[in-house]
């Protein structure tokens, strides 16, 4: 078979996924063997951060406020029947810290920037400007691979900071503004239900294991897409699928380990 | 064939580059077949051949990005097919290679392309490196487009900055594979002259890949025309035109009808129609 020949749609060939995922881990050390303290590659890898960061705010940002305003509405309705609305702080703390925040900020982060590192290798590779930069003696996975892993590991525990941000703001608004609970309330509740280590820290680790996973995804699949238009739409294609399923599972696995 | 033993016989001595025997396969076609090549030193040489005759092949070999099945390749006295991952850097950074599409790096500027090659190898102030991209683009005639974006040129503007991205550090070897696509008279005129000055300027040996045969005149010092995965002939521009083989003859005037193969190989088309 092809080496290239994969499904563009939900590939049944669970060998060939698995075989995939193998050759997937085996690119990691690749590209982190080639951190150097140098300034160059500082320059390169913050200016790949200002571009996966500028991509990926608006959306994160707006996707955030209004999580914050259904989880507070739907907190609400189910806490009001049982005459506890008062602790609906620390139901949308919660459930954001530990489980919304990481898993959405990873889900849409490998939408908007995810694909978008994907399908910008896969097209340096089908235009040849991998093989031009070979031809300089410049190594692409130097120069291009490792700069875009680095700034999407860590863009994505700091866009789901700001997520969970945008995200208490609105579940604020709707409380105070719109059913009139108090704030010092809510905000009381909210602090003396969340403990730093468990809830909020758990929320962190699993945001850096997901932005390392999607980041390792994405150069992956571009990397190794078959040079072509085609190939690159399915390079894109399967950073999504792929992404999004080791997030869900990861995120499991994670919660297990850490309750 | 005279002209192509010659060739041979004169140059064995002091090549800078010799294909000796190569073999190169993709799945189970033969696509190189016993390929010898010798290139002097100091020479403009063109390599000539139909479409998917194996051109850009060679030039892969030769910068190695791909290794022959067989038979070896030696460029200054360097086995290519045998360098390691150190060694190959070290020699890509003798050669200038101006690719079959230009392949620009999309997010950065023209003067950042053409000064991409100097920031990685060299440690040149900043003035200096502005000044020699410049010159490079002023000889390309592109100095107007420093910032412009890659996807804001035309194709053969495109091939202009990759042509001075591939001088930017005067290489010993500059390798172009079909040069003049997408290029105007004048601009193809233009780069025909640049190639020549650099050649005669830094005594670079240059390998112009191609199909353009009525591009030769006045650019090259010796062609070999490429037919069936070897060298079929060697020699001046003169002496190839004067060449009365029927494939060497049908090649150099671009005749539809003779033994030069047009079509990839295929079964019978009767056979083929009537599955
Ligand atoms: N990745 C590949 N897999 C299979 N066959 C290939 C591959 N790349 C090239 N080939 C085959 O190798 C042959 C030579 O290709 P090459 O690119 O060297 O041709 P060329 O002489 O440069 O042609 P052109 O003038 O059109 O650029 C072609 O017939 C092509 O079918
Ligand atoms: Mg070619």
């Amino acid at each position: 078979m092809n080496k290239y020949e994969h499904d563009a749609g939900l590939s049944l060939n669970l060998s060939r996924q698995l075989a995939d995922l193998g050759s997937c881990g085996l690119f990691l050390p690749q590209i982190l063997l080639r951190i150097r303290p140098s300034l160059k590659q500082l320059g390169n890898v913050m200016r790949q951060l200002y571009f996966v960061g500028t991509r990926s705010m608006i959306i994160i940002l707006t996707s955030g406020f209004f999580i914050g305003l259904v989880i507070a509405l739907q907190g609400y309705n189910t806490l009001v029947q049982f005459g506890a609305s008062e602790s609906l702080g620390a139901v949308v703390a919660l459930s954001l810290f530990r489980e919304l925040g990481p898993v959405l900020t990873a889900l849409l982060f490998t939408g908007r920037a995810g694909t978008s590192i994907a399908a910008e290798i896969g097209l340096m590779k089908a235009t040849e400007q991998l093989d031009a930069l070979e031809l300089m003696a410049i190594d692409p996975v130097e120069r291009i691979v490792l700069p875009r892993f680095i700034a999407a590991v860590i863009a994505v525990p700091l866009l789901t900071a700001m997520f969970n941000l945008l995200a208490v703001t609105g579940a604020y608004l709707f409380a105070v503004e719109w059913v009139n609970l108090d704030p010092g309330l809510f905000w009381g509740r909210m602090i003396s239900a969340v403990d730093l280590g468990p809830d909020y820290l758990s929320g962190v680790y699993k945001s850096v294991v997901f932005g390392i996973v999607i980041a390792l995804v994405s150069v992956f699949q571009g990397y190794n897409a078959e040079p072509t238009g085609r190939g690159v739409a399915v390079a894109t294609t399967q950073t999504v699928i792929v992404s999004s399923i080791l997030i869900l599972i990861l995120d499991f696995i994670l919660t297990a380990l850490l309750i | 064939m005279t002209t192509s033993t010659q060739q041979q016989d004169a140059s064995t001595t002091d090549s800078f580059i010799s294909l000796r025997d190569v073999v190169f396969r993709h799945d189970t076609r033969n696509i190189l077949d016993g390929l010898n090549l010798d290139i002097a030193q100091g020479s403009v040489v063109a390599i000539l051949g139909p479409s998917g005759v194996g051109k850009s092949t060679i030039l892969k070999l030769i910068t190695g990005q791909i290794r022959p099945v067989s038979g070896t390749i030696t460029v200054n006295r360097q086995r290519v097919d045998q360098l390691s991952g150190t060694q190959l850097n070290r020699y890509r950074k003798t050669l200038g290679v101006m690719l079959q599409n230009s392949a620009l790096l999309t997010d950065m500027t023209v003067f950042e392309n053409v000064a991409l090659p100097v920031r990685e190898h060299t440690r040149l102030p900043e003035p200096v490196i502005r000044r020699l991209v410049l010159s490079k683009l002023q000889a390309v005639g592109l100095r107007g487009s420093i910032d412009m974006l890659p996807r804001e040129l035309s194709g053969g503007m495109a091939r202009r900055v990759a042509l001075a991205r591939a001088l930017v550090l005067d290489p010993e070897l500059v390798l172009y594979d079909e040069p003049f696509t997408g290029l105007d008279p004048i601009a193809a005129a233009t780069v025909s002259k640049l190639i020549r000055h650099v050649n005669e300027a830094l005594n670079v040996t240059s390998v112009v890949i191609t199909h353009d045969v009525d591009r030769m005149q006045g650019l090259i010092d010796c062609a070999h025309i490429m037919i069936g995965g070897k060298i079929a002939a060697s020699g001046t521009p003169a002496q190839l035109a004067a060449d009365e083989t029927p494939m060497i003859r049908q090649f150099m005037q671009g005749l539809a009808d003779g033994p030069v193969p047009f079509h990839y190989p295929a079964p019978d088309l009767a056979e083929d129609l009537l599955q």
